[in-house]
């Protein structure tokens, strides 16, 4: 019984190491520590995604910064952003918050270069309907 | 004898592999990565590799390409690796025996009061977190476990319950009450939040050690009276921390060669990560040198650690100096990091001493 016990602990984890790394995707809880892996281009720039909304009224309203900045919605808005569906991002933000009563939503790309300069890009504006 | 059948079916199926792999599969996987239609190759990428989708909009048909290579290399690591351990079984179960490790029943109280004050600590904003999530259901993608279970984001009422359970369970094992049953709910819930949380089209790694911890603990308080086991264990525990800073080495140096070993490559990660240091980092010939060698040479060696104390003490004070400086420098991770959290996994009587 003891040597069981032990057996399938290392057989679990021996299985949630390999997995991932032959498959090179992580299959949760088992995950591939592929963390700053893969080799930069040498003119990567750091990116930022600005929301922001006009109400009915015609006011312009920014997403805080704050929200925006964290890994997790920089990902979300990137992964749209790549996949080329700002509309839809913009759409299911619009389904997220309908009680900021937008009329339309924009994003914008904020492009930080290594000297610090900054370049902003209008990425799509959903209108609501 | 047996063995020796088992070397040659298994050195068959692989040559089997990688020739079929050469010979047919490699050309139809570029010509679905240059847009032919294929349905079977596209099932399979959306279960295994979802963020192709992303991905494809960002790297050309080489990436793709040599995405696959890995594997096949990959499983001929394995597969080398698998054999080493089974010709070098009896000297691997001897090195094994001879790691140090002294969990005793008494510190494994303080084991289970660390590891739940640490987790009630991970999990403290986590109603205000799941708050926020719920409100941006409409970007719920399940996880691969998810995806048969929990279709649409679970209802914010069952995430609260689920995280009260979380936080009731945790107290409960750290003023050991029902410790065996309530450390399992309590491991529990905090993978099933995890799996919500990642299923955000982001998995964290911050946390992979840390649950095998508890998952492991939680082995440990179902084995209290058998000493033995809460040595292999401990054991246990540390061969699987090391590995995991041995696997993101092992990923760099298969992903893009020796690259981490250059100054540039390094200049890179830092401007795309910019912090208050940066300017003083990138404009420093030195630090950018030692740096990303000092951390490719921390990752790879980190297996010597279960040598013995002395290299587990020297793991433990650069593995504080490579989060710390990866928090620092990249803004990534914590000062205090869920993967330092799990160096207690080391502790031993004479470090008590």
């Amino acid at each position: 019984m003891k040597f069981k016990i032990v057996n399938i602990t290392v057989s679990i984890f021996v299985l949630g190491f390999i997995v991932p790394f032959v498959l090179q995707t992580d299959v949760f809880p088992f995950v591939r520590f592929g963390m700053f892996a893969e080799k930069p281009k040498i003119n990567s720039q750091k990116e930022l995604f600005l929301i922001s909304y006009q109400t009915k009224d015609g006011k312009l309203h920014a997403i805080d910064y704050q929200f925006t900045k964290q890994s997790k919605w920089h990902q979300l808005a990137l992964n749209y952003h790549l996949r080329k569906q700002e509309i839809i991002y913009l759409q299911k933000l619009n389904e997220s918050f309908v009680e900021y009563n937008a009329r339309k939503w924009f994003i914008d790309k904020v492009v930080i270069k290594s000297n610090y300069q900054q370049d902003t890009v209008k990425l799509a504006i959903y209108e609501v309907k | 004898m047996k063995l020796n059948k088992w070397y040659l079916v298994i050195s068959i199926i692989l040559v089997g592999i990688v020739g079929v792999y050469s010979l047919y599969v490699r050309d139809t996987v570029i010509s679905f990565f240059n847009g032919t239609e294929n349905v079977f190759l596209d099932k399979i990428i959306s279960v295994l590799y979802p963020r192709y989708y992303t991905d494809k909009f960002r790297f050309n048909v080489d990436f793709f390409v040599h995405k696959c290579d890995q594997i096949v290399v990959r499983l001929v690591i394995v597969y080398l690796l698998g054999s080493l351990f089974l010709i070098f079984k009896s000297n691997i179960n001897k090195w094994f025996n001879s790691i140090t490790a002294n969990f005793t029943l008494n510190n494994i109280n303080y084991l289970n009061i660390y590891y739940f004050v640490f987790l009630l600590w991970i999990c403290k904003d986590w109603y205000f977190l799941f708050n926020d999530l719920y409100q941006i259901k409409a970007f719920y993608k399940p996880i691969l476990l998810f995806s048969f279970s929990f279709k649409s984001m679970p209802n914010i009422l069952i995430l609260n319950l689920v995280l009260s359970v979380l936080y009731l369970a945790t107290l409960s094992s750290i003023f050991n009450i029902y410790r065996k049953w309530s450390s399992v709910l309590s491991i529990i819930c905090f993978v099933f939040l995890q799996m919500v949380f990642f299923s955000f089209e982001k998995i964290d790694h911050g946390y992979v050690p840390f649950t095998f911890l508890g998952l492991i603990i939680c082995i440990v308080n179902f084995n209290q009276n058998n000493q033995l086991i809460i040595n292999q264990l401990q054991k246990i525990a540390q061969v699987m921390l090391v590995a995991c800073y041995y696997f993101a080495g092992l990923e760099k140096i298969l992903s893009s060669g020796f690259t981490w070993f250059e100054a540039e490559n390094f200049k890179v990660f830092m401007l795309m990560h910019k912090s208050y240091f940066t300017d003083f980092v990138v404009n420093n010939r030195v630090l950018c040198a030692i740096l990303p060698i000092g951390a490719m040479l921390f990752q790879l060696l980190s297996p010597l650690a279960l040598y013995n104390r002395k290299m587990s003490v020297i793991f433990i004070v650069f593995g504080f100096l490579f989060h710390f400086n990866t928090w620092l420098l990249f803004g990534v991770g914590a000062l205090l990091h869920p993967w330092v959290v799990c160096y207690i996994v080391f502790w031993n009587k004479k470090m008590e001493s």
